[in-house]
């Protein structure tokens, strides 16, 4: 065999070795990435997941620990089995929350599927703090979504001071209004698909 | 035209070569078609120093020479490289399709394999948040501490002033009070013929927890009692802030015969003439 000819086919059979390296590198790295892409996916869909409180909570806050979160602040609160009311009174200003579980077939599920919160006899001293107020409620489904976060804080500062509104953000439904009658604001905020 | 016997055809089989042009086959030439690789070679003589040729085979032929081969085709002629070693091409051609093919093959199921076991261990190790802690609240959240007037007591309002600089006369009430929520109350009254008109309540959970201090006066708006009430209440609330204590009292003085309000040191005073009154809050 020519001297020629023989170095040819060793390069070419050396050549395809290379190749073959190469591509099980490239393969390598796209199944790592592939799979780092996909855990993270799915990760995140099963911390997200509501399926213990039928779909229709505020994920992952048990009614009792917002309960006591508030407790904590001074505020009073009772049990009354459908809901948990809560309230603070600050001079003539009363601050009321209720707090209604998710229904289950025969009984409730320990999550919040609806909430309540007003401020009645609020005045132009109390905007500040009745922005607070309503925010923290608001945003509890939103809490770990920086953006959504602001995004309701921007309606409510709007809203608190106009006529009220109704919203959707993320599969959550807010209407905020203004009762004449009892010099009240209120917002209800509940699960929507 | 058919090439006659011994002629070199293009490797597609579709021009045969006379040695100075190219002719289109009309009838198949007898045998399979030539092949890449399979050229048929020149005939004898037909190298470069045959006389009759102006370029070498199959090296493409002269333009002119070439117009029967473009017509066929409307492109000119493909340059047709030396032919190889017979059966060297069609394998090297094949291998790298077939290294395409293994190699796409190979990406997609890493990929694939690669999707499917990393959502398996995400789904498999990942459990759902299910008792989170509760976000922290925002810094003007309205909070119990704010009940309370601050800093002051029932003894500072009855018994230091009312009772001991003025003698007035005060009495419990066990009744909440439906407003403020207090769980008891005081209310305190001139010991002579004004306490019919003038009169302080004091709602609280606790001597040290005050919830609202509010006097009325029936003596007429502008009256000079009813504007020295105030400014003495003012005065009393605001007491344990020697600066502010001043700027209380003579807002309450100057603003006691309309309605008006005003924060200070945590207090909220708020004056009202239908009744003719003035109310002590804490401010939020």
């Amino acid at each position: 065999m020519p001297y020629s000819v023989f170095v040819t086919v060793e390069l070419t059979q050396s050549g395809r070795g290379s190749r073959r390296v190469v591509v099980g590198v490239i393969g390598l790295v796209l199944f790592l990435l592939a799979g780092v892409g996909a855990y993270a996916v799915a990760s995140g869909y099963r911390e997200q997941d509501t399926k213990y409180c039928g779909h229709d909570c505020i994920p992952g806050l048990k009614i009792g620990t917002v309960v006591e979160a508030l407790q904590g602040q001074g505020h009073a609160c009772a049990d009354k089995r459908q809901f948990w009311s809560c309230q603070l009174r600050i001079g003539k200003v009363r601050f009321e929350a209720d707090l209604f579980r998710v229904p289950d077939v025969a009984d409730f599920y320990e999550y919040i599927g609806k909430v309540e919160a007003r401020i009645v006899n609020p005045d132009s001293t109390t905007a500040a703090a009745g922005l607070d107020y309503m925010s923290w409620f608001a945003t509890l489904p939103h809490r770990d979504d920086p953006s959504t976060v602001k995004k309701l804080g921007g309606w409510l500062a709007e809203q608190i001071t106009g006529d009220g509104d109704v919203t959707f953000v993320l599969d959550w439904e807010y209407a905020l209004e203004r009762k004449a009658n009892t010099r009240s604001v209120e917002l209800t905020m509940k699960r929507r698909y | 035209m058919a090439a006659p016997p011994g002629w070199p055809y293009s490797p597609d089989g579709r021009f045969w070569w006379d040695g100075t042009a190219w002719h289109p086959v009309q009838a198949p030439p007898p045998g399979p078609p030539a092949q890449p690789g399979l050229t048929v070679p020149p005939p004898p003589g037909f190298d470069a120093g045959h006389p009759s040729v102006s370029s070498p085979w199959p090296r493409t032929p002269p333009p002119q020479r070439a117009e029967p081969y473009a017509a066929g085709q409307q492109t000119p002629p493909p340059a047709y490289g030396p032919p190889g070693p017979p059966g060297l091409n069609p394998p090297r051609r094949r291998g790298t399709a077939v290294f395409a093919l293994v190699t796409a093959g190979t990406l997609i199921a890493a990929l694939a394999l690669g999707g499917i076991a990393g959502a398996a261990v995400g789904l498999a190790t990942t459990e759902p948040v299910t008792d989170d802690r509760a976000p922290s609240f925002p810094g003007r959240f309205p909070s119990g501490k704010q009940r309370y007037l601050p800093k002051v007591t029932v003894n500072m309002v009855a018994v230091n002033w009312l009772q001991a600089a003025n003698a007035w006369r005060c009495a419990k009430s066990a009744a909440p009070d439906p407003v403020t929520g207090a769980t008891m109350g005081m209310i305190c009254r001139p010991g002579d013929a004004a306490r019919l008109h003038m009169s302080v309540y004091i709602w609280y959970d606790e001597p040290d927890k005050v919830l609202s201090v509010k006097a009325r006066c029936d003596l007429g708006v502008g009256s000079k009692a009813c504007t020295s009430l105030f400014g003495m209440m003012a005065d009393t609330l605001l007491s344990p802030d020697r600066t502010l204590r001043e700027r209380a009292e003579g807002w309450a003085k100057k603003n006691a015969g309309k309605e008006a309000m005003t924060s200070l040191g945590g207090i909220r005073l708020q004056t009202a003439l239908h009744p003719h009154s003035m109310e002590a809050v804490p401010a939020i």
